[in-house]
């Protein structure tokens, strides 16, 4: 007996719709985890500042280069003791498949040759520590597996500690905090060691002011966190009512570079917000039909604000671009390129 | 007792109020009813954006001097509903005194609702409905009977909890021992005790009948138009743009450090001890009409969510802070009247809350 025409239709759609609700969990969470990241890094840049005297945030926009001339950009950058510093890395979620976890903790392996682009004279450290900082969810399985790597050589990290971090409510104060706690390995600062091993709480409420200022870190955000940015925050100051009009990217730019300072307060090379998200983000807009670009204007685009979305932007923007996503997975011709660095589960699905 | 600061109208104004008043509650069931708008331009540039297919206001200045401007008008509104037309029609007195615009008319139900709050709708934000809360009505009342040395009793009143829910306590009107009615400060007693607040309260004492609502709506339906005049329709929305001071210029692009300066919204209560409140919170965001709406951070621990109001382009993000509050976060646009104007959602779909400076 074969299944009729209509039938298969019927499945294929069904399908369909179980890999994008799959897909929009996903990048949701992604969304999330990234939101924490943010605070995340402010949290720990505070609570040194507040707390630490020899161990100090140097930033959280570092632009660094190995022996080999190749750029290098961890998420903080720690130094200590003059001349010793430590690069931390932060992932927010870290896939589930061995090779592509493996193939993300490989990105380490960068950080354990001599950097160089360090706060001192010569730009350079006597001594260099790896800081990995991974969700309270992801540590287990990731310890076990870098353990194992590390041992049988697949992974050649060396000076590597690891850090969980998790934002929960403090049953007894009820407050919310954020907390994070050196679990594996010591770094070369023994008082980092001994604050982080007691654990760090920071209270996430202290966070609200600093993080308006902050939403980027150095991590490329989720294509939907800088649309919800431009589309909800960033758009208005263009516009002053809600119909359409046209922007260029320099011009969102100049309004980001000033709004969303960089983490040093110092307006520089290194800016919070990258060009390439900006119109990463704009083509997202253009994909799902809140934007067009305008013929024979490059970089120029029309912006579609008089259309009403009457649900959760978020949400919605989310399930059209993973509608489109997953069609054109389909159709085996990839419409939007998402960053695979920063959606490893997305890679993993795809 | 304290002394209330008083607001009158020029004198042959008041004489005209206090004639139509007279008239108007000469009719059987007959009442004045006003509304308060707050906006900074001339009623006469207003009313031209309000003709439309489905409204038509005509007006005609009668009165102006003392910078008080009377305009008699008239209004007509259709509407289609299910298939059925309905032509309303009535006439209305727009009182201008910078900053305030009273609505006021004599016409039955439903012009104030249909045809009146349609206009103040349609104004919006270049003119802004005044609101007060629970606590500046009972304020208002003890003012009045103590100043007037007139005992007020409530024949009813309507509360509402957090999330909306309202309840009517109505005493049977047909009784005639006026001592059988409690005393209106028991009103607000009562709805303190449901945990609740009074939205709207109908009074009675010597010579005067009316009742007064948080919306700024006030029903006369015995009394001089002088009194309430000056002791509730001058002052409630002065008590209004006195708390909304807070609001103005918060947004970043107006601030010469490009700062972030947060209002905080206190509850006399723990609105957002439980999980189950603060995803209450989300579910009533999603109603805030004319906005576009992003849930951040979900309820656990907190609630944080980005708004667009599309009504003109500001925006702001809420987040539950302390048990008891919440801070709006304006961005790098977020004008005036958009603070205001969720100010007023979160007291009728939420709890009536005090705005304030925030400061970590």
């Amino acid at each position: 007996m074969t299944l009729s025409d209509d039938k298969v239709a019927a499945f294929e759609a069904q399908q369909r719709q179980k890999k994008i609700e799959k897909l929009c969990d996903e990048r949701m969470v992604e969304y999330d985890r990234y939101y924490q990241t943010v605070l995340l890094t402010l949290g720990f840049k505070k609570y040194l500042e507040a707390h630490a005297r020899d161990c100090r945030f140097v930033s959280a926009e570092p632009c660094f280069t190995n022996v080999d001339g190749a750029e290098i950009r961890p998420d903080m950058v720690l130094q200590h003791n003059g001349k010793q510093g430590i690069l931390c890395e932060i992932k927010t979620s870290l896939p589930l498949k061995d090779e592509h976890l493996l193939g993300t903790l490989k990105q380490l392996e960068r950080y354990s040759k001599e950097v160089i682009g360090w706060e001192t004279i010569d730009r350079k450290v006597d001594h260099q520590d790896v800081m990995l900082f991974c969700h309270a969810f992801d540590y287990d399985r990731v310890l076990e597996k870098m353990n194992q790597w590390i041992a049988d050589g697949a992974l050649k990290v060396s000076e590597i500690s690891l850090c969980e971090w998790v934002m929960a409510q403090n049953p007894k104060t009820r407050k919310e905090e954020l907390l994070i706690r050196l679990r594996d390995g010591r770094t070369s600062c023994d008082e980092l060691n001994m604050l982080l091993k007691k654990n760090i709480n920071v209270d996430v409420q202290q966070l609200v002011v600093e993080y308006e200022e902050c939403k980027f870190t150095r991590k490329e955000p989720p294509i939907e966190y800088t649309m919800n940015q431009l589309w909800l925050h960033v758009f208005s100051e263009i516009s002053k009512n809600s119909a359409d009009f046209e922007v260029s990217t320099e011009k969102l730019l100049e309004i980001v570079y000033e709004y969303y300072i960089t983490w040093s307060n110092v307006k520089g090379e290194y800016s919070q917000v990258r060009e390439k998200w900006i119109k990463k983000a704009l083509q997202g807009f253009c994909e799902i039909g809140l934007a067009e670009e305008v013929p024979d204007k490059p970089s120029i685009y029309k912006i579609l604000m008089s259309k009403k979305i009457e649900k959760d932007f978020q949400e919605y923007i989310t399930e059209k671009l993973c509608e489109k996503s997953i069609d054109s997975k389909i159709a085996q011709k990839p419409v939007l390129e998402i960053n695979k660095d920063v959606t490893p589960s997305l890679s993993d699905f795809i | 007792m304290r002394t209330v600061e008083i607001d009158s109208l020029p004198f042959s104004l008041d004489l005209l109020m206090n004639e139509y008043t007279k008239l108007s509650l000469k009719k059987k069931w007959g009442s004045i009813k006003t509304l308060t708008l707050y906006s900074e331009s001339p009623f006469d540039l207003l009313a031209k954006t309000l003709n439309s297919s489905e409204m038509e206001v005509q007006y005609n200045k009668i009165f102006d001097a003392e910078g008080t401007i009377l305009f008699s008008c008239s209004a007509l509104r259709e509407t289609i509903k299910n298939g059925v037309e309905s032509h309303i029609t009535g006439n209305f007195y727009a009182l201008q005194k910078m900053p305030f615009l009273y609505l006021i008319t004599g016409e039955r139900n439903p012009f104030l609702p249909k045809v009146l709050a349609y206009i103040a709708k349609n104004l919006y934000p270049t003119a802004i409905r005044t609101f007060v809360t629970s606590d500046d009505l009972l304020q208002l009342l003890t003012d009045f009977s103590e100043t007037k040395q007139i005992e007020l009793r409530y024949t009813e009143f309507v509360y509402k909890n957090m999330f909306e829910k309202a309840f009517t306590d109505r005493r049977n009107e047909k009784r005639e021992d006026r001592g059988q009615y409690e005393r209106f400060s028991t009103a607000f007693r009562k709805a303190r005790e449901q945990g609740a607040r009074v939205d709207r309260i109908k009074v009675f004492g010597k010579d005067v009948s009316f009742s007064i609502s948080r919306s700024g709506v006030l029903k006369i339906f015995l009394g001089n138009f002088t009194d309430y005049y000056q002791f509730f329709i001058s002052r409630m929305g002065n008590i209004a743009i006195e708390r909304w001071k807070i609001f103005e210029k918060r947004a970043r692009a107006e601030s010469p450090n490009k700062q972030v300066r947060p209002v905080l919204v206190n509850f006399d209560s723990n609105v957002f001890e439980n999980v189950a409140e603060r995803k209450l919170l989300i579910r009533i965001l999603a109603d805030y009409k004319n906005c576009e709406y992003s849930v951040i951070h979900g309820g656990n621990p907190h609630v944080y969510v980005a708004i667009l109001d599309k009504i003109d382009n500001s925006s702001f993000t809420v987040r539950t802070y302390e048990n008891n509050s919440l801070i709006l976060i304006p961005q790098i646009r977020t004008t005036k009247s958009s603070l205001v104007r969720f100010s007023k959602f979160l007291l009728d779909k939420f709890q009536e809350g005090i705005p304030a400076e925030f400061q970590l």
